[in-house]
């Protein structure tokens, strides 16, 4: 499963309004054990001509998460 | 072999002589602005990281700058200042397996960066001249942690150089010239010399944000209406800002004069950071002086004013 969710409103310093703010936001959920659910296995060929049947690195738990929030201003005196 | 080379170099210059007239008569636009802003990239900044088996790392970072900006400029004075002063915080905190609780280190850090640069012509704006440039940068960074944990030692760099001097001639930026000559030569029309002058002033005024800084969001119309206004081309704004902006008519940059020049320089720097991984424990004050002399002679020698464009 991948769940990205990101840029709400981006804050933009090269505006050169008299004010100018914005906010900036991103989730990141990566899960990798999705990713090898349908194969478990896999075939290997080694130099001797033989074939294995090893299993495939499963975890249930390879996750990552990254959260992201910023806010920011660009406020004109004059 | 000579007499080819010899005739080569006539009609180049016998060609470029107009153009190099519309150079020569360029005037140093007059014009000044002044701007302060509040600012913060990360007014509040979090950023929280989890990978499996890693642990979670999480980074605060918080930051306000005052920002202020002046120029001024007329054929005989240029002059500029620039000035910010920032604070920043930044505090991160990663696990610690043996404690399993987070090791934390905190940054507090003031910066105040200045730069300025003064150049003044006695009787003529192409003759005897006086000129200053100078900058300096002061960081203080004080770091805080976990009992146990090692951070770097405080941070201190000051940092300051001027440079003064005389000098006599003029090495005059031509480019917005060959920029306004572009738009008459792809328009179709034909300029008079003074026009195309003016043209050029303009575009140097907006090269060097004078339209930016005036008017924010409005630059860009007023730019155009004053370009367009001069030749009597309201209708043709997309046009001109192809020419303007495409890189299908981009040009060098061109210089037109001579100048020599000498100074004196003095350099300051009381500094501990050695690079951006390690700080010193002791800072001494160093002070260094040099002399320094440049000539320029420039002339451009294009068979057109427009460039060899292919």
């Amino acid at each position: 499963m991948n769940c990205n969710f990101s840029r709400v409103f981006a804050f933009d310093s090269g505006n050169y309004s008299n004010f100018s703010a914005g906010v900036y936001t991103q989730y990141m959920f990566l899960n990798r054990a999705a990713l090898y659910a349908n194969a478990a296995y896999e075939k290997r060929e080694y130099s001797n001509y033989m074939s294995y049947e090893v299993p495939k690195y499963v975890s249930s738990a390879w996750e990552s998460e990254i959260t992201n929030i910023h806010l920011g201003f660009k406020y004109f005196i004059f | 072999m000579k007499k080819v080379l010899l005739f080569c170099l006539l009609f180049t210059l016998l060609v470029s002589a107009q153009d190099v007239n519309l150079f020569y008569n360029h005037k140093i636009p007059t014009f000044d602005y002044h701007v302060m802003y509040v600012a913060a990239n990360d007014l509040l900044g979090f950023t929280s990281s989890l990978y499996n088996g890693q642990g979670k790392t999480e980074t605060y970072n918080s930051g306000l700058s005052l920002n202020h900006g002046y120029h001024t400029q007329n054929p005989k004075i240029t002059g500029s200042l620039n000035s910010s002063l920032s604070y920043n915080y930044n505090k991160q905190q990663t696990p610690n397996w043996n404690t399993h609780g987070y090791n934390t280190i905190e940054r507090a850090e003031t910066d105040f960066q200045v730069y300025g640069k003064y150049s003044r012509y006695f009787d003529n704006e192409k003759g005897l001249y006086f000129f200053t440039d100078g900058s300096a940068i002061c960081l203080n960074g004080n770091y805080t942690g976990t009992p146990g944990h090692s951070y770097p030692p405080d941070l201190t760099h000051l940092n300051a150089n001027i440079l003064m001097g005389g000098g006599y001639g003029r090495v005059v930026e031509v480019r917005s010239v060959a920029k306004a000559a572009i738009i008459a030569d792809e328009m179709n029309i034909s300029l008079s010399a003074d026009i195309l002058e003016q043209l050029a002033v303009v575009i140097e005024k907006s090269e060097n944000g004078y339209y930016t800084m005036t008017f924010k969001d409005d630059a860009e119309i007023k730019f155009m209406e004053e370009l367009t206004a001069l030749i009597n081309k309201q209708d043709q704004t997309a046009k001109i800002q192809q020419i303007l902006n495409s890189s299908l008519y981009k040009t060098i940059n061109r210089y037109y004069g001579w100048t020599v020049k000498a100074g004196l320089g003095i350099n300051m720097l009381q500094s501990n950071i050695r690079n951006i991984y390690y700080v010193d424990k002791d800072k001494e004050l160093q002070f260094d002086s040099d002399f320094y002399t440049a000539f320029r002679y420039t002339l451009p020698i294009s068979f057109n004013i427009i460039g060899q464009r292919a």
